[in-house]
């Protein structure tokens, strides 16, 4: 299923601001905005953890979600879950045995498509820490509507009245699909045209990396 | 961790009772036998901590640890503080730049105190109250301290730092009594309001202590709690939709303000180097150092004191510090009330208010270090500039006086670009005038 270049013109990710180093104790930090949702990460690394944790072959990876208020639940384990999982295939470790690298990521406001922001916002502060990766990843987030329409990158109110939402990470070199949940129903056909329509989109991600990368990399001080 | 706590005299354990309250959290195997015979030997074993035994500890240690003070970097701190000047130009009363954001919710904060940065959400829930105070609402504190702040805090580990603070920020709130408790109450008996308030700090430049109150203080009197109504048996629980939310009572506006003590020198606002050498000479016995904290609200009235080190012993710093602080604390709460305020207005007249507005371009570095964060007070760039041209051979004067420009001369060099900042960048040009 291919999806036509004027189709994609017609979709638009939400605004998306950014800013690196946010932190001054941190190795690496990002804070970053898309629409109304906001998450700001650290990243500390590669450095000694306990014997317990360390692994002979490649580095540990820890990851932490705190939500804003209230107490932790097993969602914000999920999110962590799927944060390591996606990022552990996106840097190299080997590179860092027996170390431990620990992203530590703060929910500042929650208005839809949280964890695509967690992904994308960890991406941008492990790029910040020289942290060598494998290949940048990009999550997008993509609903479908109450009657079956697909909506990209979908506002609170539109996450309220889906049925069906789906969150997909890609990866730059091959636009290989590296994550992906869902929740809701849908059909085969919907979840395939999901999977292009955000494949296709990640490239917006990927070029606003490049745009933030370039901006803060022609700056010294 | 407990043996350098307790070296530092018998007098200081009996008078600093929170100090010696955490060890037992750290060691009860210690105190479990015989409490007081258990500090006797330890003090006689070790009667003042050699840096030796700081490093031999570091060295079992398998996490990454805190950066020790080297002696050097010590003496420095100590030597410009009481030759008159500070490590960022500061002068003794004054503190670094305040900042306060709010979020989309109610109750929800971002504050920063130069780099240090603390985050505060209110949230809410109805409960039983407890059974002494069947009238009463619940306020409960919570302080987190992730590897965000600093990456030698661990994960899930409630560290010192963080009991501390949680402590002192109940002392600050709950227990000087500040709000309305009764005012939450729904049903005696059955069911009242519990307020909670979670702290979390993103970035430990010293001075935790104020921001964190600051936040406590912005987020409490910021935040608002759905209306209810009682329908008989029945409680309804409005939206924020249906009905006008209800602001908390607040009695009165306390705030803590943390004092470091150099000798006789107060320091408003201690940086983080500034908090680690006054502590680290307060550890090792000296006199003369400590971290002195105090409570005081917008009536200038005490409601809390926390002395450490020098403090206990020297009522002339703790007066001379308490006069101090309730000219700021005053400061600090009008300011918090005009925030609130404004916002209020903004929120009326349905402006989007959210976080993301913290995200600016002001401060494109590639590089951790925010600003220049050192500067020297005599430091004249007038004295030094003669020095500076003649070792830059290529580089020839340019036509403003203590203004350089560094300008791109192939496509790919770096730049400098100006940024609306507090450092002044002295900017080279490598144009030349005069060949």
């Amino acid at each position: 299923m291919k999806i036509e270049p004027e189709k994609l013109k017609h979709h638009n990710l939400k605004p998306m601001k950014c800013e690196l180093n946010y932190l001054s104790k941190s190795d690496g930090s990002s804070i970053l905005s898309q629409g109304n949702t906001v998450v700001l990460v650290s990243v500390n690394g590669p450095l000694e953890i306990k014997s317990a944790y360390q692994s002979m072959e490649k580095a540990t990876l820890e990851v932490l979600f705190s939500n804003k208020g209230g107490k932790p639940s097993v969602a914000d384990r999920f999110k962590e879950n799927v944060i390591r999982q996606t990022c552990e295939s996106a840097i190299l470790g080997c590179l860092f045995p027996r170390t431990g690298i620990n992203i530590t990521i703060q929910e500042l406001e929650n208005y839809g498509g949280l964890v695509a922001c967690a992904v994308n916002c960890t991406c941008l502060a492990l790029l910040n820490s020289g942290v060598a990766m494998r290949h940048v990843v990009a999550a997008v987030t993509c609903a479908v509507d109450d009657v079956g329409n697909l909506v990209l990158d979908p506002t609170h109110e539109q996450i309220q009245s889906s049925q069906a939402l789906m969150y997909f990470v890609f990866e730059s070199s091959e636009k290989n699909m590296v994550t992906g949940f869902t929740e809701g129903k849908f059909s085969e056909d919907t979840y395939l045209e999901a999977l292009e329509l955000c494949r296709s989109a990640s490239d917006l991600v990927f070029k606003f990396y490049r745009e933030i990368v370039s901006k803060y990399c022609s700056v010294i001080g | 961790m407990n043996a350098y706590i307790m070296t530092d005299g018998n007098n200081r354990l009996e008078e600093h009772q929170t100090i010696a309250v955490r060890t037992k959290y750290k060691s009860d195997h210690l105190f479990e036998t015989s409490k007081s015979k258990a500090i006797e030997n330890l003090l006689s074993s070790i009667k003042k901590p050699s840096l030796t035994t700081k490093y031999g500890m570091v060295g079992i240690l398998s996490k990454m640890r805190e950066t020790f003070i080297s002696n050097c970097e010590k003496s420095f701190i100590q030597k410009i503080i009481n030759a008159g000047h500070r490590l960022d130009g500061r002068g003794y009363n004054e503190s670094r730049k305040l900042n306060i954001a709010f979020g989309s919710e109610y109750g929800s904060c971002f504050v920063s105190l130069g780099d240090t940065k603390v985050l505060a959400q209110v949230s809410c829930e109805v409960v039983q109250p407890k059974q002494i105070r069947p009238n009463e609402g619940i306020l409960y504190i919570n302080v987190e301290i992730s590897p965000m702040a600093a990456p030698h805090f661990e994960t899930n580990r409630q560290s010192d730092l963080n009991v501390y603070l949680n402590r002192l920020i109940e002392k600050c709130y709950k227990d000087s009594k500040c709000i309305d408790l009764e005012s939450l109450c729904i049903v005696v008996e059955e069911k009242v309001w519990s307020l909670r308030v979670d702290i979390k700090i993103l970035n430990h430049d010293g001075n935790l202590i104020e921001a964190a109150s600051i936040a406590t203080l912005t987020s409490l009197a910021h935040f608002k709690r759905p209306d209810v109504t009682r329908n008989g048996d029945k409680i309804v629980i409005h939206t924020l939709a249906e009905k006008d939310p209800i602001p908390t009572v607040l009695y009165h506006y306390p705030v803590c303000l943390t004092f470091a003590i150099f000798g006789e020198i107060l320091l408003t606002d201690p940086s983080f180097i500034e908090e680690s050498v006054c502590m680290c000479t307060a550890e090792e016995g000296n006199s003369g150092g400590g971290l002195l904290v105090v409570g005081v609200n917008q009536y200038k009235e005490l409601c809390l004191l926390d002395l450490n080190g020098a403090a206990i012993d020297s009522p002339n710093i703790v007066h001379k510090a308490i006069i101090s602080a309730t000219e700021r604390g005053k400061t600090v709460v009008e300011y918090i009330k005009k925030l609130i305020i404004t916002d209020d207005n903004n929120r009326q007249k349905r402006v989007k208010i959210n976080f993301a507005d913290i995200i600016t371009n002001n401060h494109i570095q590639s590089l951790a270090r925010k600003d220049l964060s050192i500067c020297l007070k005599n430091y004249n760039v007038n004295d030094v500039k003669t020095e500076d041209v003649e070792e830059m051979e290529d580089e020839e004067v340019v036509k403003e006086i203590s203004k350089y420009d560094v300008v791109k001369s192939h496509p790919h060099t770096a730049e400098v670009k100006l940024k609306t900042g507090t450092s002044a960048w002295i900017e080279i040009s490598s144009e030349s005038d005069e060949g």
